[in-house]
């Protein structure tokens, strides 16, 4: 055996130094892991701060409450593509598609190929320069449209709402296909209504105010009670239900204390307690398979209770009520079918992103289709969004905090798809309006297009 | 030398560097704190919270703050209380009593873990034998006993289902994970829970690669078993897969969250009649009634086609133990879901075609009813219910009327660090003089 070179001891030097680098580094790596999973020095005094300026501190490790930027931008990562950008025509049903983009009071009219066939407008101060349901109104630029109604002949239905305001509801009106106003509602009207074939309008309202249950737990403080409005055609107010009452006093109290957001919530959110968002007029197909049903009760959603229930206005009674499988629903609908379909903004736990339309049978509760978006194409619209059932099966979806309005076959697949092209940046960061409402028109009967 | 010093300087400042990006790595949940070395951590500290329960009283759930010094049966009204004798086991112990209604004991049963199975092939590495406990119990008129073994602590904590003569004697065992609950039919026939982890089904790939899957499995009364079928395949072939799939460790809804390895968590499990069968058409005899709380919901579950042919998620919240009715409606023990000033739970009845509340009971200030987890009904032949409130140490009978007419409250206490804790209660169940048979022998 030779005696050791200098060689070989430079070499096992060397080894011997990676080796105590490495050792160094694995010891350095996995006490910074220990330190920052057990939070002790020096995780929360020196590297949190540091970590949050540099924005590495995940979205959900912020404290959430009402939301500190403006509602009506989305920054969830947009499409490149904006405007119609899939059209499978022999499989969509045909007609035009009003939607709202919520940069301003703003409706727009397009045809299948995106083509903008007429627009309204109206500023909120247009219509009240001294509202006088509202102490201290928001600026224009935070107001927006929540839901809207096109009638024959092109006048428009819209209701205001204000961005990161509770209440949020700011009013109705009636405009002209020239967007003048025609009648205005000084009423808290917020997220949806529903017009019955005579002109009669129903719509949801909201006011802050203490709550005394029948039941078990009241609410000194203030919550946000919704109630639902009958409003002639010309807006004057017929009837108004308080929503909270109706379901107290129902066998369905039980979901009125149901609500896992509201038990759980952090101190801000606790005056959250139904959050009705929808409203839709139910058809005598509909009421035909349900006793409990008449035509013309009213379908309505509740996103903190986790509940659908339906109301009849005539004896001011809740006939039907449920809690399902979907978390935060957003948009209910009535079917001819017998069948309720639900948009569940959250309640979708797979790769395929938070949101899915869902149809059961109400009876049983069993699902009997359901659209969740897939891998490629994720669903995704945060606690908000609305559909529209056409003829055929076919589903309109709008994923309204995504922007992006798009109609699905009964097989899954998208057929027509469209994305809000009113964009803004800001920091770097792409925001799209949200889309509050999109809605199928049938162009028959419609009077005010010249052809 | 000052070549060392610099390249230990220089090594140095590599380690500092690697702290604070294993540092960002927790933070931003990125590779490969996520998954090895996260992993690596919960193992060890799962492992060593298994048995490292310095003060079993206040260090675990099985003990809770006594909400009162009385003891014993402290309110009974003979004229409308039904029944004679009362059942009941104490957590954390494998041990049954059966009181009368004066609350004195007339008998009892106990039969530690590792006596009823020196040699234990389905629990490699059991707790401590002060950690296993019974959790349901079943009564046979001849004294027999059927109780379900739970390991406080360990996953899965499902230690076997056993058959005690009178006398704590074994006379069959069923080595498997028994968990939470079973069913005893008038034949004998036993339909039990029990978990193990398994893969998920592919349809839910959001789950972790292993979850603590329940199974429902048919025993015949000498607990040889008949039939095993996986909760989770039967909701994934069931139109209600939508239950299952709320679940994400990314989502935000009250579904997910760090229970995603445990996802359905099924509790109770109970035969459905005839009586009860007609007054829905997707309901037959025989179908099983689930309670799963993990996914807040009821099934009802048909072993014959393996899959679930009717389910509910109502206004609950963590429940227990729906119980059917003859009349077609169904009593459930809500623990959570209500807001009253005497505490969060109540018993529920409801129709569920319809799904109308048409009957509860919710405590109140002077008689609180608070029993986050756990807990148990019986329905009694008058209408009458029993109402085990486990956290609160507290077994009472309540009638239709809301009145409460047999008030129970374990007597046990024991103090740690100043503060008293009464353990909790199980499985309260009632019965006639006449049915227990094996009394009147002793007598």
């Amino acid at each position: 055996m030779t005696e050791p070179s200098e060689e070989d001891d430079d070499i096992s030097v060397g080894v011997g130094q990676l080796t105590f680098v490495a050792g160094v580094v694995v010891l350095g790596y996995l006490g910074g892991v220990m330190c920052t999973d057990f939070k002790v020095f020096p995780y929360p005094q020196l590297l949190k701060p540091s970590f949050k300026k540099m924005g590495l501190l995940s979205k959900w490790r912020l404290v959430e409450g009402m939301p500190s930027r403006p509602y009506a931008w989305s920054p969830t990562p947009p499409t490149k593509r904006s405007g119609v950008y899939r059209r499978d025509p022999s499989n969509t049903v045909p007609g035009y598609t009003l939607h709202t983009s919520a940069d301003r009071p703003h409706a727009r009219l397009i045809d299948t190929e995106g083509q903008v066939l007429h627009q309204w407008r109206q500023p909120f101060r247009e219509v009240w320069s001294d509202p006088p349901h509202i102490d201290e109104p928001n600026l224009n630029w935070g107001i927006y449209w929540e839901d809207v109604h096109l009638l024959a002949d092109g006048s428009l239905l819209a209701i205001y709402a204000s961005s990161g305001e509770l209440p949020w509801g700011y009013g109705m009106v009636k405009l002209d296909l020239n967007s003048e106003v025609l009648w205005e509602y000084a009423g808290r009207t917020h997220d949806d209504f529903d017009v019955a074939d005579d002109g009669t309008i129903y719509t949801l309202t909201h006011r802050l105010q203490p709550f005394d249950s029948g039941h078990s737990r009241s609410h000194p403080d203030a919550v946000l009670g919704d109630f639902i409005v009958r409003l002639s055609s010309d807006g004057r107010e017929l009837q108004r239900v308080s929503l909270l009452e109706m379901l107290d006093q129902s066998p369905y109290w039980g979901l009125l204390e149901m609500f896992p957001t509201y038990i759980e919530a952090p101190k801000e959110k606790k005056w959250d307690i139904l959050h009705a968002n929808s409203l839709e007029i139910v058809g005598s197909d509909f009421a035909e398979h349900h006793e409990f049903a008449e035509a013309d009760d009213l379908l309505v959603s509740f996103r903190s209770a986790d509940t659908i229930a339906v109301i009849d206005m005539d004896h001011e009674e809740v006939v039907w009520g449920t809690r399902g499988f979907w978390w935060q629903p957003s948009d209910a609908a009535a079917l001819d079918n017998g069948h309720v379909m639900v948009f569940d903004a959250g309640g979708h736990g797979g790769p395929e992103k938070d949101s899915r339309i869902v149809e059961i049978a109400p009876d049983t509760n069993a699902v009997t289709w359901s659209y969740a978006g897939t891998v490629e194409e994720p669903f995704w619209s945060v606690g908000a969004g609305t559909f529209q059932p056409l003829p055929g099966g076919n589903v309109l979806i709008n994923s309204a905090t995504s922007g992006r309005i798009f109609e699905v076959t009964r097989e899954e697949r998208i057929v027509w798809e469209y994305v809000n092209p009113v964009l803004r940046e800001n920091n770097g960061q792409t925001y799209a309006a949200i889309t509050t409402v999109a809605k199928r028109i049938d162009p028959d009967g419609l009077t005010f297009l010249t052809p | 030398m000052y070549a060392r010093i610099r390249f230990i300087l220089l090594a140095l400042t590599a380690g500092l560097v690697f702290f604070v990006a294993g540092s960002a790595s927790v933070v931003m949940e990125a590779f490969p704190y996520r998954p090895f070395v996260k992993r690596g951590i919960e193992a060890i500290e799962a492992w060593s919270e298994r048995t490292r329960i310095d003060d079993l009283v206040a260090d675990t759930p099985q003990w809770r703050p006594a909400r009162t010094d009385k003891k014993g049966v402290i309110y009974h009204d003979p004229s409308k209380s039904w029944g004679d004798y009362t059942l009941y086991l104490r957590s954390p112990f494998p041990r049954a009593y059966l009181i009368d209604k004066r609350g004195e004991v007339v008998h009892e049963w106990h039969a530690p873990f590792r006596d009823i199975w020196s040699n234990h092939p389905h629990i490699p590495f059991p707790v401590p034998d002060s950690q296993v406990f019974w959790r349901r119990a079943h009564l046979f008129s001849n004294g027999d006993l059927l109780v379900n073994y739970t390991g406080l602590n360990d996953s899965p904590y499902g230690y076997g289902l056993a058959k005690l003569n009178e006398d704590s004697e074994p006379l069959w065992t069923y080595p498997d994970h028994v968990h939470h609950d079973f069913d005893v039919a008038d034949n004998g026939t036993i339909h039990a829970i029990v978990h193990d982890f398994v893969p998920p089904p592919d349809e839910v790939p959001q789950l972790p690669e292993e979850v603590l899957t329940d199974f429902i499995v048919r025993l015949s009364s000498q607990g040889e078993e008949r039939a095993r079928v996986s909760l989770t395949e039967a909701i994934v072939d069931s139109p209600y897969r939508e239950m299952i799939q709320m679940h994400s460790p990314e989502t935000r809804n009250p579904s997910s969250g760090e229970r995603h390895w445990d996802p359905i968590h099924a509790n109770t499990v109970e035969a459905i009649d005839a009586d009860f069968a007609e007054h829905h058409h997707f309901a037959e005899p025989g179908h099983l009634l689930v309670s799963l709380r993990g996914v807040d919901a009821i099934v009802l579950l048909d072993l014959e086609s393996e899959t679930v042919v009717w389910a509910s998620r109502g206004f609950w919240w963590g429940q227990h133990h729906p119980v059917p009715l003859d009349n077609g409606r169904m009593v459930v023990l809500d623990n959570n879901g209500y807001g009253g000033a005497g505490g969060e739970s109540r018993v529920v009845e409801f129709d569920p075609s319809t799904n109308q509340i048409t009957w509860s009971y919710g405590g109140t200030p002077s008689r609180p009813f608070a029993t986050q987890k756990r807990g148990s009904l019986q329905v009694l032949p008058n209408g009458n219910v029993l109402v085990t409130s486990s956290w609160g140490g507290r077994i009472f009978e309540v009638t239709r009327s809301k009145d409460v007419v047999w008030d129970f409250h374990n007597p046990t206490r024991k103090t740690s660090e100043g503060e008293t804790y009464v353990n909790q209660v199980l499985s309260g169940l009632r019965f006639e003089a006449d049915a227990l048979t094996f009394l009147e022998e002793t007598e």
